[in-house]
């Protein structure tokens, strides 16, 4: 009892001097951490009730160009519904603090979810950047892919081309469909990260 | 959308053609021939120092780019977000356009953790242009579309297509000197090239190390620099660099990005470095090109 307690001190210690750098970043390979947010509806939601499915993370910030790109096309809608088909379980994370581009309160974050736009399983508004932090997401979007065992096999880009124009899609080899199909017809995939592209995320 | 390629004939009955295709094709064209565009917060036009094209010559182009107050657009390479400005070129058979040649990026600290690189808020990007020797007399367009972001604290996409129209003259043409005086003051900033420093590095598990030796003519010094690579995967853009001299001249350090594993070696880096001061005693020369080859045995 006594050493967990002097570990807590610890941690809280080395969390404090290390604060200015609170950026974690999460390689690709290691164990994804778990986390808590609350989603568009008022429900806590976190990673590890999703332990035993394959789970994507995405960055949103609605009003960045390059999301815009993707969702005006339809393309990430597409993305969230096919793999909801297959048990993916996909959350959309805004990181973005009040007064920043982005930011959407819990109210317009439900009309997005459930009227408007998005297919993901969940919407989780990370206002603190919390989450954005612990995983070092830099861009909106930035994808996050989570096996059923908890490593993250993929970070990075969503497609190879690194631009805002919604005419490159089907000209981009998408990472999202490439990782999940292959790891889902029960293919071998090494864990790999790209460089992501995007707007930055407004914490 | 016509792409007006095809408009030097060789007979007079072609040029009555051509004169009625360039009527044509600039009513339907998306290349409306403006050389100018105020898109996404950001003033763009080209311009040329030749103000005729002798056959078998090159001239060069140049984008002006001026944001709008506290607005950015991105270098070559972006960094952490954003994306580079691209030129397309749109030229005639037989005509060729050089590379991009861009001026000296600058580093923008965002909070947590990211960085890009941006350019200034006014900057002309150059290219350099080479006619074909078989050309007919008759006007030349040179077409190009321009994309890029403009961002300030949030991003716009800009799009547009800028041309110039230019006479072909066989003998040596005129230039506009006000133009030209422009791009020489550019090309004077540009990095340099070539020169007698001796750039190489050594590459460790976590970081490369950068070590710059000056020519013995050198009388200035450096107190700041600052790496910027080529390639958006190499070097953790957020992180400092740590610059100190030594005994043989300058060290920089870099943090390698996460997208290169402890063991992956790589086995060249490519940029631009940043200094304070010229490298070059009496010009106003801030950055210097490198291409370092790296060994795989230092890991």
């Amino acid at each position: 009892m006594k050493l967990k307690i002097n570990g807590i001190i610890m941690a809280i210690l080395i969390s404090a001097v290390f604060s200015a750098v609170a950026f974690a970043g999460v390689s690709a390979g290691s164990k994804a951490p778990d986390f808590t947010g609350t989603d568009s509806d008022g429900l806590t939601r976190s990673l590890s009730e999703y332990k035993g499915k394959y789970v994507v993370l995405e960055w949103l910030n609605y009003e960045c160009p390059f999301v815009r790109k993707h969702y005006n096309s339809g393309n990430m809608q597409s993305l969230q519904r096919h793999y909801a088909s297959k048990d993916v379980i996909w959350l959309s994370i805004i990181s973005s603090a009040q007064g920043n581009q982005g930011f959407m309160t819990p109210k317009q974050a439900s009309k997005f979810k459930n009227v408007e736009l998005s297919q993901s399983t969940a919407l989780l508004l990370d206002v603190s950047g919390t989450i954005g932090r612990l995983y070092g997401a830099k861009t909106t979007p930035h994808m996050f892919i989570i096996d059923p065992q908890g490593t993250l096999v993929y970070q990075g880009a969503i497609d190879t081309i690194a631009t805002t124009d919604p005419g490159d899609i089907d000209k981009a080899q998408n990472y999202v469909r490439s990782v999940l199909d292959a790891l889902i017809a029960g293919e071998e995939v090494v864990p790999f990260s790209t460089k992501s592209y995007g707007c930055s995320v407004k914490y | 959308m016509v792409i007006a390629k095809n408009l030097v004939f060789k007979s007079v009955f072609c040029k009555c053609v051509l004169v009625v295709a360039i009527l044509v094709t600039s009513k339907v064209s998306v290349y409306a021939g403006e050389a100018e565009a105020y898109v996404a917060n950001a003033r763009v036009r080209l311009l040329t120092e030749a103000q005729a094209i002798q056959p078998g010559s090159t001239f060069w182009v140049g984008l002006e780019m001026a944001m709008d107050d506290h607005w950015h657009s991105y270098w070559k390479n972006s960094g952490d977000s954003g994306m580079p400005t691209r030129i397309e070129w749109h030229l005639p058979p037989g005509f060729e356009a050089g590379p991009v040649h861009w001026p000296n990026p600058v580093r923008m600290d965002y909070q947590e953790d990211l960085t890009s690189y941006v350019l200034g808020e006014t900057f002309l990007l150059l290219s350099e242009i080479k006619a074909p020797q078989d050309l007919d007399e008759g006007n030349v367009p040179v077409h190009a579309t321009i994309k890029w972001l403009s961002c300030k604290d949030i991003c716009v996409p800009g799009q547009t297509e800028l041309s110039l129209l230019l006479p072909v003259n066989e003998k040596a043409p005129q230039v506009d000197e006000e133009v030209r005086a422009r791009f020489m003051a550019v090309r004077e900033r540009w990095p340099v090239f070539d020169s007698k420093w001796e750039i190489t590095a050594q590459q460790q598990k976590d970081a490369f190390t950068i070590h710059l030796m000056p020519p013995n003519d050198f009388t200035g010094q450096l107190t700041h620099l600052q790496f910027f690579p080529y390639r958006n995967d190499v070097i953790d853009h957020a992180a400092q660099q740590f610059f100190q001299k030594d005994q043989q001249g300058y060290q920089l350090t870099c943090v390698k990005s996460v997208l290169l594993d402890p063991g992956e070696a790589i086995d060249r880096l490519e940029g631009v470095f940043v200094a304070d001061r010229s490298w070059v005693s009496d010009e106003n020369r801030l950055g210097h090109w490198a291409q370092i080859g790296l060994r795989d045995d230092q890991l």
